[in-house]
């Protein structure tokens, strides 16, 4: 059952990528408190920091910009509102912040599921605006490359299940019936994707 | 079928969904339900799945990261200032990482009606549409 994930931690400067996680998350970490006592400034910059990566997964989910900014601006407000209750224990702050914004962006794809002429056929108009142009900085460059790389490392069918899982906001029965095969086999995909992707992008199991 | 009964395998391979947002709001209550009966360890390991998950998705905005309109950035400043920070419990209830914790007092009526329910509720009852490639492809 499990795939041969072991070696796959394949990337080059992973020293360098921890130690910038590492750096990324203590700022995040720092700016969340400061913004749990309503510090405006904090949250400006916290902003600046993590919108592009926000915005951009929402976008990729909804891919109407219109709504795509809409669900930002309440997830930020939801980052504001609950800064003071984030816990590290249950994830870094990217996480959790990011978790907050899918889970905004998937409700909306959810609801707005009738009557809507969404396509949602993985790797159809997939929204992908040119990464390089915004990235501000030589670690998120690398962490990008990172993804890229990873992400070859799960065969197909793996991508393509936590893909529309994902990306396309279906549940994993939708996944299985778009695709017209099994549920459990759609799970393992999955599952086995995602211990790929965690293992190579060195995600330690703490 | 899937699970008519959610063991402990089961439930912790619902982790992989569950941390990606892919169960249905039914599916997550009974998730929820069967994590507030759950032993310690289970529930433990349920945790650290959905948070590894959660992180692995995290890093992978990084490779999609787009510039919003500024426009935007001065409409999320200005609102802050109008809306007022939750007491640090009230945030807590509301996150949505472990609302099941919240939702542990349903759990026996929950996991009966849920557990007993046809799997895939929302197609509703008749043939699974995937029935042959599921027998073919089941192992």
């Amino acid at each position: 059952m499990d795939a041969p994930t072991d070696g796959l931690r394949c990337l080059l400067p992973s020293e360098q990528l921890d130690a910038a996680r590492a750096g990324e998350t203590k700022r995040l970490h720092t700016l969340l408190q400061r913004v749990g006592h309503a510090d405006q400034d904090a949250f400006a910059e916290l902003y600046d920091v993590s919108a592009p990566r926000i915005y951009g997964m929402v976008l990729k989910v909804l891919r109407d910009p219109g709504y795509s900014e809409e669900t930002t601006q309440e997830t930020f407000l939801q980052i504001w509102r609950t800064a003071a209750s984030y816990d590290p224990e249950r994830g870094s702050p990217l996480s959790w912040m990011m978790t907050l914004a899918h889970r905004r962006a998937v409700d909306r794809v959810r609801s707005a599921q009738s009557g809507s002429n969404r396509e949602s056929q993985y790797g159809s108009k997939t929204h992908n605006p040119a990464y390089d142009e915004v990235l501000e900085s030589v670690t998120q460059r690398l962490e990008a490359e990172a993804v890229v790389r990873c992400l070859d490392t799960l065969t197909q069918t793996q991508q393509e299940a936590v893909h529309m899982a994902y990306y396309g906001g279906l549940t994993y029965r939708e996944v299985a019936e778009k695709l017209g095969v099994a549920v459990p086999t759609v799970k393992s995909r999955m599952r086995d994707g995602l211990i790929r992707l965690k293992k190579c992008l060195g995600v330690e199991a703490r | 079928m899937t699970e008519h009964v959610l063991d402990d395998t089961a439930l912790l391979r619902l982790a992989y969904p569950y941390a990606l947002d892919a169960v249905s709001a039914r599916e997550e209550s009974a998730i929820g339900a069967r994590l507030a009966v759950a032993d310690p360890a289970t529930r433990s390991a349920f945790r650290d799945l959905t948070r590894d998950v959660r992180e692995t998705m995290a890093l992978l905005s990084s490779a999609s990261s787009a510039t919003p309109p500024p426009r935007l950035r001065t409409r999320v400043l200005d609102a802050a200032v109008r809306t007022p920070q939750d007491p640090p419990s009230a945030g807590a209830a509301r996150s949505p990482r472990f609302r099941w914790l919240f939702l542990a007092a349903a759990a026996a009526v929950i996991t009966i009606v849920a557990l007993g329910a046809p799997p895939v509720p929302h197609y509703g009852p008749g043939p699974h549409p995937d029935t042959k490639t599921q027998l073919r492809d089941t192992w």
